[in-house]
C-alpha cells in the first residue's frame, strides 16, 4: 500500500480555520470570555471573606460585610460560572458541529480515484476519531483551561492587590513548574506514542484472530493466534505502566511546586505580618487563595497532552476539508444528449501516483446493447468501468456519455444517465426503504418493493424481511448475497438508461451468483449494459464481449463469433465449459 | 501459558460482583503497598491545612520567627512525604490493575479462541472485541476499587480525629453531615445528569452516521448520491448540535447547584468556626484548619458517597458481560474418543440437521467425492463434516472418530473442513499455508495455482501479506488458503467452492492439479465447478436435503437436466 494521500494541514492552516469557525460569532464568544472572567474574580471573594473573617476575630470588628463577600462569591460565582460555561457551549458546540458537517461534506467531495488510493479507514478515522477527539476538548478541556487560566490570572491579580511580593512569592512555583514540564514534555510524547502504537497493534491483532477464527479452529491453530494476542497485551501493558509512570513524576513535580508556592507565600506573608504591613487575615487569604490554585494548576498541566493531541487530529481534519473539490462539476441543460450510448475514444487512465491501467481504449456502445467485459484480473476491467462512469480521469483521450463527459457532470446529472454498482457494495446503518432511497430519494414504497421484487423475487421477504427492516451496522446482518440485491435494486430504481455492474460475486455461491444475473438480466432490460464479467456465463449472455488484456481491447465481439476464434477469449471460454456439457 | 489451563471455564456460581472481586483481590500482593501508598498520600493532604494553621498560629499571630520557619520546615515535610507515597502507591497500584487487566484479557481471549466453539449462540467479531476490549478493561478498574476508597476512607477518618479534636460538633457535622448532604445532592443531581446523558447519546448517533456515510463512499460516488448523503448528515449533525447544547446547559446547572450547595456547606461550618473563634474557644489557626480541612475532605467524601458506588457499578456490569462469554456452553461437551482402526476415511449415517435431511456416505482414503447442493445445505453439510456443528440425528465418522465425541481441539488432526472465506492469518505466505509447523511450502502453493502470484511477490514465501491479507487480491487469497488446505495433514479434507473467486484458465489448472495434492487422503468438494467435479472418483447431488444421485460427472451431464443447470 502507498503511503496516505490525504494531506495533514500545517499549524498556521488549522490555526486559521479554527479561529475562521470560531469567529462566526464574535459577540457569543466574546460574552462567554466576559463571563468566565467575571467567574474567576469572583472565585477570589470567598476567601478574601475568610482572612477579613480571621482579622475579625484577631482584631475585634462586623462580621457581615465578610459573610456577605462570601454569600456572594458562592452564589455569584456558581451562577456566573454555569452562564459562561452554556454561553461557551454554545459557541464551540456549534463550531464543532459546523467542522464535523463541512469535514464530511468535504469527505464526499474528493474524486472517487483519491479516495481510492487512501489507506483503508483513513478516511473514516479522519471523519470520526479525529473529530471525536476534537469534540472531547471541546465539551471538556478547552472550557476547563479557559477556566483555570483565568482563576491563575484573577489569583496572580488578587495576591498583587494584597501585597506585590506576595505575587513574587507565588512566582516560587514557576521554575519547579518549569523542569517538571520540561521532563514531562521530553518525554511523554514519545511513551504516548508507544503506548498508542501497542493499543492498536493489540486491536488489530484480536480482531484478525476474531475474522479469521473459523481457519484458525479449523487448523487448530488457535493456539499460536492466542499468544500473538498475549504478546501484544503484555506489551500494551508495559507501555501503560511506563506513561502513567511519566505523569506520576509530573505530578510529583507539582506537589513540590505547590510546596514551594506555599512555603515562599507564608514565608513573606509572615514576614510583611510581623512588619505590619500586611494583617495576619491577608496572609490567610494569600494561603487560601494559593490553596485553591492547586486545581487550576493541575488542570493547565494535565490538559497540554489533549490539548497537543486535539490539536494533532484537528489538523489532519483540516487536511481533508482543505482537500475538498469545490469544483464538483457542472448541470447539463436538457436535450443535448446524444444517441449513441458510450462513446470512448483514445482513452488513457489509471489510479493517481500509478503507471496507466489502460492504453489508448475505442469503444463505442449502441443504446440498449449488454456488453461484458472480460479479462484476468489486472487486466483494466473495473478501471474502464470506472472511467466509463467518471469516477476516474481520463489522462488522455475522451469518454463520452450519453452526449457528455462523466467527469465533468455534476453529480446529480450524472445520475441521471450513468450509475454503477461496485466491487464492495455498502448497505447504509438503517431501514431497507432507507438504503434503496439513495439512489432515489423520491420514489414510493409501492416502486421501492416492485424494485426488491424484480432483483430478489418476493424470497427478500423471508431473507431480509419488509422496507422497514433494519439492516447496517448495529442491526440485522445482511449476507453479501441480500448486500448485491439491495445494490441491484437501487440502480433499477434510478433513472439512468446506462448502467455499469462490477459486481463481484466471490462471496456468493454458484447458485447465487446465477440468481443475481438472471436477475439483473431480466430486470435491466432495454437499459444500456456494461458488466464486468466475473463468470463467462455472464459473458455467454451478453450481446457482445469485450476482452480486456494489459489495459487494451484485445478482441471484441459476439459470443458465438469469439468462443471460435482461436484467440484469449476461446482460451477462457474453452477452460470454462470444458466439463459442462 | 496453556490454552487449555486458561480456558477452563470457572465455576458457574461466580456471579459478576465475585469476578469483580475476586479480580481485584487476586492482585493483593499489589495492591497492599499501593493501598499503603496511597492511603499516607491522603492522610498527608488533611495534614497540610493543618501545618498550614499551625504555621499562622505560631509563627505569624504568635510572631515567633523560629515557629514560622519550623513549621514551614515541616510543612515541605508533609509535601515530600505525600508526592513520595504517591509515586509508590501509583506504581504498586497500577502494576496490580494492568496485571489484571492482562490476566483477564486473555481469559476472554482463550476462551473466544477455544475450538469448542460456543453452543448457544454465535458472536460477531464486534461482541467479542467490545468485550475483550472495554468491558475488561471496567472490570479489571475495579482493582482501584481497593486502593482508593479505603485510602480515602482513612483521610476521612484522619480528618474527623482532627475535627474533634478541634471542636466535636464541628467535627461529628463534618464527619456524619458531609455523607448525608453529598448523597442528597447526588440524587438531585442525577435526574439532571440522566437527561445531558441522554442528550449525549444523539451527538453519540452523529458520529455513527459518519462513519458509516463515509464507509460508503464507495457506493455513494458510483451512485452519484454524495450531495445528498452530504445534506443528510449535515441535518443528523443539527440535531445532535441542538442535544448537545441542550445537554451541556442541563450540565452547566447541575454544577452551579452543587458549587452552591457545597460551598454553602463549607462556608456553613467556616462560619460556625468563626463564631466559636470570636468567642475564645478556638484560636485562629484552628480556624483556619477548620476551614482547609473541611475544603480537603470534600473530595474523599464525595469519592466515597458517590464515586465508588457508581465505579462498581460499572464494574459489575460490565462483568456480567464478560462472565457471559466465560460461562458460554462449549458447543461441544466431548468425552474421549472411541478409538476404531485408522484410515477408515469419511462415514456419515443418517446424518440430520436444518437443511440435511438424512444423508448417509462413505469417503475411502484416496477417494474424491464431489456434492452438488443449494448453498445453505452446503454450508451446512461442511459445518457438519469439519465438526463445527453436531448432528441433530445420525453421526459423522472420521478416520476412525465419532466427530461429535472427538474433542474439539483435537478434530483438526483428523479432519479440516476449509471455511469458504478465504481468510489470511497475519503473517509471510509461507505461515499462511503451514501454521507453525516447518516444511516446504511450494508444493501446496504450486497445486493451488498460487505459483504465478508468488513470482510477483517482492519475497517469496517469505513475503508477508499484510493485516487481513490486504496485499493480496480476493482470488490470491482463495488460492492461498487452498494450499492451506492441501497442506494441512489431517486424513479427511472438506474443501467448500475452492474457485469462485479466480478466472477460468486458473481454474482449469486448479482442478488439473487436484488429484495430485490430495492424494491418499478421503476427500469431499462441496461445490457447482465442473471442473472440479468431473476430477471426483463420484458426484453426489443433494435435492431437498436428501441424496437425489450419485454418479460420475459425464454421466449426471448426460442423465440430469438440473444437474447441467445446477453447474453451469
Amino acid at each position: 500500500m502507498s503511503a496516505p494521500t490525504l494531506p495533514i494541514a500545517s499549524g498556521r492552516d488549522t490555526a486559521r480555520l479554527a479561529w475562521g469557525i470560531l469567529c462566526r460569532r464574535p459577540w457569543t464568544l466574546a460574552g462567554a470570555l466576559v463571563l468566565l472572567a467575571g467567574t474567576a474574580t469572583a472565585g477570589l471573594a470567598v476567601p478574601t471573606g475568610l482572612g477579613m473573617l480571621v482579622d475579625v476575630v484577631v482584631d475585634g470588628g462586623d462580621p457581615v460585610l465578610a459573610i456577605a463577600l462570601i454569600v456572594i462569591g458562592v452564589v455569584g460565582g456558581s451562577l456566573l460560572g454555569a452562564a459562561g460555561a452554556i454561553v461557551l457551549a454554545l459557541v464551540l458546540e456549534t463550531a464543532l458541529a459546523r467542522l464535523r458537517e463541512d469535514v464530511v461534506d468535504a469527505a464526499l467531495s474528493l474524486s472517487p480515484a483519491v479516495v481510492d488510493t487512501i489507506p483503508d479507514g483513513e478516511l473514516v478515522a479522519r471523519t470520526t476519531h479525529d473529530v471525536e477527539a476534537v469534540g472531547e476538548v471541546t465539551t471538556e478541556a478547552i472550557p476547563a483551561f479557559a477556566g483555570s487560566l483565568l482563576a491563575v490570572v484573577a489569583t496572580g491579580i488578587g495576591l498583587a492587590a494584597l501585597h506585590p511580593l506576595l505575587l513574587v512569592a507565588m512566582l516560587a512555583v514557576v521554575p519547579v513548574h518549569a523542569i517538571a514540564l520540561r521532563h514531562y514534555i521530553r518525554r511523554a510524547p514519545r511513551v504516548y506514542a508507544a503506548e498508542r502504537a501497542a493499543v492498536s497493534a493489540r486491536s488489530r491483532e484480536m480482531l484478525a484472530a476474531m475474522r479469521s477464527l473459523p481457519t484458525l479452529q479449523a487448523y487448530g491453530w488457535t493456539e499460536t493466534a492466542g499468544e500473538r494476542i498475549g504478546h501484544r497485551s503484555w506489551t500494551v501493558l508495559r507501555w501503560a505502566l511506563r506513561t502513567r509512570l511519566v505523569q506520576a513524576r509530573l505530578g510529583f513535580g507539582m506537589n513540590m511546586a505547590e510546596a514551594a508556592g506555599l512555603a515562599s507565600i507564608l514565608a513573606v506573608g509572615g514576614w510583611l505580618a510581623g512588619s505590619g504591613t500586611v494583617t495576619v487575615g491577608e496572609v490567610t487569604t494569600a494561603s487560601l487563595l494559593f490553596l485553591a490554585l492547586f486545581g487550576p494548576l493541575a488542570v493547565l498541566v494535565m490538559l497540554v497532552d489533549d490539548l497537543q493531541a486535539a490539536a494533532s487530529a484537528l489538523a489532519r481534519i483540516v487536511g481533508v476539508v482543505r482537500s475538498a473539490r469545490s469544483d464538483r462539476g457542472r448541470a447539463v441543460d436538457e436535450g443535448s444528449d446524444a444517441d449513441a450510448a458510450i462513446a470512448v475514444a483514445g482513452l488513457r487512465a489509471g489510479y493517481p501516483d500509478r503507471p496507466d491501467a489502460l492504453h489508448a481504449i475505442d469503444l463505442h456502445v449502441p443504446q440498449g446493447q449488454w456488453v461484458a467485459i472480460v479479462g484476468s484480473s489486472g487486466a483494466g476491467k473495473t478501471t474502464l468501468a470506472r472511467a466509463i462512469v467518471g469516477l476516474l480521469d481520463a489522462r488522455a483521450g475522451s469518454v463520452s456519455v450519453a452526449g457528455h463527459d462523466p467527469a465533468t457532470l455534476d453529480e446529480a446529472s450524472r445520475a441521471e444517465r450513468v450509475v454503477m454498482v461496485g466491487q464492495d457494495v455498502h448497505v447504509f446503518s438503517g431501514s431497507v426503504r432507507d438504503n434503496l432511497l439513495v439512489a432515489a430519494p423520491r420514489a414510493d414504497d409501492a416502486a421501492l418493493v416492485d424494485a426488491m421484487d424484480a432483483v430478489a423475487g418476493a424470497a427478500w421477504r423471508t431473507r431480509i424481511g419488509d422496507l422497514d427492516a433494519l439492516v447496517g451496522d448495529g442491526h440485522a446482518h445482511v449476507e453479501p448475497v441480500d448486500a448485491q440485491r439491495i445494490a441491484l435494486a437501487r440502480v433499477l430504481l434510478s433513472p439512468a438508461s446506462i448502467v455499469v455492474l462490477d459486481e463481484a460475486t466471490a462471496d456468493a455461491d454458484t447458485h447465487d451468483a446465477r440468481a443475481l444475473e438472471l436477475a439483473a438480466r431480466r430486470a435491466f432490460a432495454g437499459r444500456t449494459v456494461l458488466t464486468v464479467a466475473h463468470r463467462l456465463s455472464q459473458a455467454r449472455d451478453a450481446d457482445r464481449i469485450l476482452v480486456l488484456d494489459a489495459g487494451r481491447i484485445v478482441e471484441d465481439g459476439a459470443h458465438d463469433d469469439l468462443a471460435h476464434a482461436g484467440g484469449p477469449y476461446a482460451a477462457l471460454w474453452a477452460a470454462w465449459s470444458s466439463q459442462r456439457g | 501459558m496453556s490454552a487449555r489451563a486458561a480456558a477452563s471455564p470457572p465455576s458457574r456460581s461466580a456471579g459478576p460482583r465475585r469476578l469483580v472481586a475476586g479480580t481485584a483481590v487476586g492482585a493483593w500482593r499489589r495492591v497492599l503497598p499501593g493501598l499503603a501508598g496511597i492511603a499516607v498520600h491522603q492522610v498527608c493532604e488533611i495534614a497540610v491545612p493543618v501545618v498550614v494553621g499551625l504555621v499562622i498560629d505560631r509563627g505569624i499571630v504568635a510572631h515567633d520567627p523560629v515557629a514560622l520557619w519550623t513549621w514551614i520546615g515541616v510543612l515541605v515535610g508533609v509535601f515530600l512525604t505525600l508526592a513520595l507515597a504517591f509515586q509508590v502507591g501509583i506504581f504498586f497500584g497500577l502494576r496490580g490493575m494492568e496485571e489484571a487487566h492482562h490476566g483477564l484479557r486473555m481469559r476472554t481471549t482463550w476462551r473466544m479462541l477455544d475450538p469448542r466453539g460456543f453452543g448457544d449462540r454465535p458472536r460477531s467479531a464486534g461482541e467479542l472485541l467490545g468485550i475483550g476490549g472495554t468491558d475488561v478493561q471496567t472490570v479489571s478498574g475495579g482493582v482501584m476499587l481497593l486502593v482508593f476508597p479505603i485510602a480515602e476512607l482513612a483521610a476521612v477518618i484522619v480528618a474527623g480525629i482532627v475535627l474533634v479534636g478541634i471542636s466535636w460538633p464541628l467535627g461529628v457535622a463534618v464527619i456524619a453531615g458531609g455523607p448525608i448532604f453529598l448523597l442528597l445532592l447526588d440524587r438531585v443531581g442525577r435526574a439532571l445528569r440522566r437527561r445531558a446523558e441522554a442528550e449525549q447519546q444523539v451527538t453519540a448517533d452523529a458520529a455513527t452516521l459518519a462513519a458509516d456515510v463515509i464507509g460508503g463512499f464507495r457506493t455513494l460516488s458510483a451512485l452519484g448520491a454524495t450531495a445528498q448523503a452530504s445534506a443528510r448528515y449535515r441535518a443528523a449533525s443539527s440535531r445532535a448540535l441542538d442535544a448537545a447544547i441542550a445537554a451541556r446547559r442541563t450540565e452547566a446547572w447541575f454544577v452551579a447547584l452543587s458549587r452552591i450547595a457545597t460551598g454553602a456547606f463549607v462556608a456553613g461550618i467556616g462560619i460556625a468556626a468563626v463564631v466559636m473563634a470570636i468567642g475564645g474557644s478556638i484560636s485562629v489557626g484552628q480556624l483556619i484548619t477548620v476551614v482547609g480541612v473541611v475544603q480537603v475532605v470534600m473530595g474523599p467524601l464525595q469519592a466515597l458517597a458517590v464515586n465508588v458506588g457508581a465505579t462498581w457499578a460499572r464494574a459489575t456490569a460490565s462483568a456480567t458481560r464478560v462472565l457471559s462469554l466465560l460461562h458460554a456452553p462449549p458447543a461441544h461437551e466431548a468425552d474421549d474418543a472411541t478409538v476404531e482402526p485408522r484410515g477408515t476415511g469419511i462415514r456419515l449415517r443418517d446424518v440430520v440437521g436444518d437443511h440435511v435431511r438424512g444423508v448417509s456416505l462413505d469417503v475411502a482414503p484416496g477417494e474424491v467425492v464431489g456434492v452438488v447442493a443449494d448453498a445453505p445445505t452446503a454450508a451446512e453439510l461442511v459445518a457438519l463434516l469439519g465438526g463445527t456443528r453436531a448432528p441433530a440425528a445420525g453421526s459423522v465418522h472420521v478416520d476412525g472418530h465419532d466427530l461429535a465425541a472427538l474433542p474439539a481441539s483435537r478434530r483438526h488432526e483428523h479432519v479440516v473442513a476449509a471455511p469458504h472465506a478465504a481468510h489470511a492469518i497475519a503473517g509471510s505466505v509461507a505461515r499462511n499455508v503451514l501454521g507453525r509447523s516447518t516444511g516446504d511450502p511450494h508444493p501446496a502453493l504450486a497445486a493451488s495455482a498460487f505459483d504465478d502470484a508468488l513470482r510477483a511477490l517482492p519475497s517469496g514465501t517469505a513475503t508477508d501479506v499484510g493485516p487481513s491479507g490486504r496485499a493480496l487480491s480476493g482470488g490470491q487469497r482463495q488460492r492461498l488458503a487452498l494450499a492451506r488446505a492441501y497442506a494441512a495433514p489431517a486424513a479427511a479434507l472438506v474443501l467448500h467452492d475452492p474457485t469462485t473467486a479466480v478466472d477460468a484458465v486458473t481454474e482449469l489448472r486448479i482442478a488439473e492439479r487436484m488429484r495430485e495434492a490430495v492424494a491418499g487422503r478421503a476427500v469431499v468438494v462441496v461445490c457447482s465447478t465442473p471442473q472440479l467435479l468431473a476430477r471426483a472418483d463420484r458426484v453426489v447431488v443433494l435435492e431437498h436435503g436428501r441424496v437425489a444421485a450419485t454418479d460420475r460427472h459425464e454421466a449426471l451431464m448426460a442423465s440430469s437436466t438440473t444437474y447441467v443447470e445446477a453447474v453451469s
